[in-house]
């Protein structure tokens, strides 16, 4: 004997033989998730739905006290253990061997730790999945936004529909369809994964327009008063050169500069003139 | 209740299937996330064969989430063999002709392959559906989308600015300066297919030629749609100049093969193509001025001079501050001046190099943006 003695109701476990079963120990997928009473208080769902930091800074304490836990249970006595931290006095005589350390100590912290590393595996993973139901929420709260303009759109179009045609003056054939509409084919629910164009909304539509639209009476003055200042130059350059008229031939191809010209002014007018209309403006940014 | 049916057609090559993708996607993502659209959606891809061949998965992949995928018989022929694009074009008559579908209930939204839509054009979409406010419809078209500032990228900044000059000369009677597009344009399914894209051989600019037959049969039926359609410009000068010999070649081919042109219609296009060509003259006049001083004669030209080039910079300048909300990329002064330069020059050169060359069926523009490895990911490599 090394030492070791037995206790009559409960024999040790002999070093060095099979690992004990520690599968009851090991939390399953279903005990996993249910949260230990020994955490901070719950914030209630509605504050975890509105404020999903709260959980999250839950789960971070409880990861942190368990990792803190872990390091604790793997830390294992040292050789004066002994002198510094004594054995209680009504410690059981079956359960200490003569160092004075316990027959059991190492199977506990070896089961302790198995469990605590799994508890933190499975707190990890129920974050991760809260992070899902997250993602989840916001896009349930995002579609039923959605749907209420939906379907104020629809009574409001319903209601354009009551009116007798007469009284418009939108032509209804354009407005709504006059036979049955097509039915779009059987769709296999996959968001699409938008890029670039995730960008393309109509508050960037509105602010590129409104800000050329705003601009458009500089714009045209800086035109034509730059346009003026530079021919000025140039006229009073041609004129202060005093040059001889050059051949005939040569003197008539510079016309071929004009010939733009009244592309230019047309141009000129016709992006004033769409601008004024308002043609382009896009009310209603859902 | 009813709603009209927007179809959402893409109709490529098929190539560029990154691009395509894109397009396709933007379609269903921009569908889903915006609420109070007056309109059923149905997505149309119309490729040719080679097209699809390059990435099976892509296009199954796409069909799987609504898309239908239409892949025009090799043996296919029109009425009047057409090739090229209208071919296509003229398949996709004929299939919502076969559906019955060719009615007032139906739009149809022409896109290229690189044409992604946003939140603002399905709206307006619905709003000029909604409104009656024509039979085809046409708006201004961004190019952001992998926006480099190379020479011509910054050259299609100034044909955004110029859409304004386009959409008011199309919704005016004889659409004076020639103006329209053959991408974010919406026409009732009706109207575009009892005039149909069938010509006879290779029409180099389809779009031009539908425009000219629908304003003969209907009339002024043309308004502005609201809302911007994204698409990129050509990656390379060698590129660019391909693209605008084959509108050069579109507009002398209606000038010759189109009977639906009247004469002041045709005069119209005739002093546009002419004023393209005088650019080149232009640029070697000006640098010869200095060689032989037409100073006398420059009393007069320069009066007009100080407007030209005010407006021609205006082009630049306005057209990148459309962009601004949409391109992250930043180009300094210097860079942007010179770039622009140089996208101007090709396009000065362009009309004369089409006049030298034939038009060529072969012109694929590339659209998908080289990507690196760690860019793709996970995902497939087409082809």
């Amino acid at each position: 004997m090394s030492g070791r003695s037995g206790s009559p109701t409960r024999p040790p476990p002999s070093q060095g033989d099979d690992p004990p079963d520690l599968s009851s120990l090991i939390p399953d997928s279903r005990g996993s998730t249910e949260i230990p009473s020994t955490l901070p208080p719950r914030a209630s769902d509605a504050d975890l739905i509105a404020n999903p930091e709260v959980r999250h800074g839950e789960f971070r304490q409880v990861l942190e006290e368990l990792d803190r836990l872990s390091d604790d249970l793997h830390r294992r006595p040292g050789p004066d253990a002994g002198k510094t931290d004594p054995i209680p006095v009504d410690w059981d005589e079956g359960t200490a061997d003569a160092t004075g350390s316990s027959p059991y100590l190492d199977e506990r912290l070896a089961v302790a730790s198995v469990a605590v590393s799994s508890l933190s595996r499975e707190l990890r993973e129920l974050g991760d999945r809260w992070h899902g139901v997250q993602e989840a929420a916001e896009r349930v709260e995002r579609e039923i936004g959605h749907a209420s303009l939906e379907s104020g759109f629809l009574r409001s179009a319903k209601e354009i529909d009551e009116i007798p045609s007469g009284s418009s003056s939108v032509p209804r054939a354009m407005r709504v369809a006059s036979p049955a509409p097509l039915a779009a084919p059987a769709r296999k629910p996959s968001p699409p994964r938008p890029t670039q164009y995730g960008g393309f909304t109509v508050a960037r539509y509105n602010a590129t327009i409104g800000g050329l639209k705003a601009r458009r009476r500089r714009l045209a003055w800086w035109t034509v008063l730059l346009a003026a200042g530079i021919s000025a130059v140039l006229v009073a350059l041609a004129v202060l050169a005093r040059e001889p008229v050059p051949s005939l031939w040569l003197a008539l191809l510079p016309a071929v500069w004009m010939i733009p010209v009244p592309f230019f002014v047309i141009s000129f007018f016709s992006t004033q003139r769409i601008l004024r209309r308002n043609d382009l403006d896009m009310t209603g940014s859902p | 209740m009813n709603f009209p049916t927007v179809l959402f057609q893409i109709t490529a090559i098929g190539k560029n299937v990154r691009a395509l993708e894109a397009s396709a996607r933007s379609v269903l993502y921009w569908v889903r996330h915006t609420p109070a659209l007056a309109f059923r959606h149905r997505l149309w891809l119309v490729v040719e064969p080679e097209g699809y061949r390059t990435a099976p998965n892509v296009y199954e992949e796409l069909r799987a989430q609504g898309a239908e995928v239409f892949v025009v018989p090799r043996e296919y022929s029109t009425p009047l063999g057409t090739s090229g694009k209208a071919r296509a074009l003229q398949f996709a008559v004929e299939q919502r002709q076969a559906l019955g579908i060719s009615d007032t209930s139906a739009w149809v939204y022409h896109q290229d392959e690189e044409t992604c839509v946003g939140q603002d054009t399905l709206l307006g979409i619905s709003d000029f559906i909604q409104d009656g406010r024509g039979l085809v419809g046409a708006g201004i078209i961004l190019y952001p989308l992998d926006w480099l500032g190379s020479p011509s990228h910054i050259q299609e900044l100034t044909r955004s600015y110029d859409d304004f000059r386009v959409l008011d000369s199309m919704t005016m009677p004889d659409n004076p300066t020639m103006g329209f597009h053959g991408s974010h344009i919406l026409v009732r399914a009706d109207v575009e297919d009892s005039v149909g894209w069938d010509s006879v051989g290779y029409a180099p600019a389809e779009d031009l030629t539908f425009e000219i037959r629908v304003r003969a049969r209907y009339g002024p039926v043309f308004g502005v749609l609201k809302g911007f359609a994204y698409e990129k410009g050509a990656f390379s000068l060698r590129d660019q100049v391909r693209q605008r010999r084959r509108w050069v070649h579109g507009v002398m081919w209606a000038l010759r093969r189109s009977p639906e042109l009247n004469a002041r219609r045709r005069a119209t296009l005739l002093y546009s193509l002419f004023t393209w060509f005088s650019a080149l003259p232009s640029v070697i006049v000006l640098l010869a001025s200095v060689a032989f001083h037409y100073g006398p004669l420059l009393e007069v030209t320069g009066i007009f001079t100080g407007f030209i080039w005010v407006s021609m910079v205006t082009g630049y300048l306005e057209g990148f501050r459309l962009h601004s909300e949409y391109v992250q990329r930043t180009i300094s002064l210097s860079r942007f001046v010179l770039h622009g330069m140089v996208g101007a020059l090709v396009d000065v050169v362009a009309p004369w190099y089409a006049l030298a060359t034939r038009p060529s069926l072969g012109d694929f523009i590339p659209k998908d943006r080289p990507v690196l490895a760690d860019e793709i990911g996970g995902r497939h490599v087409p082809g």
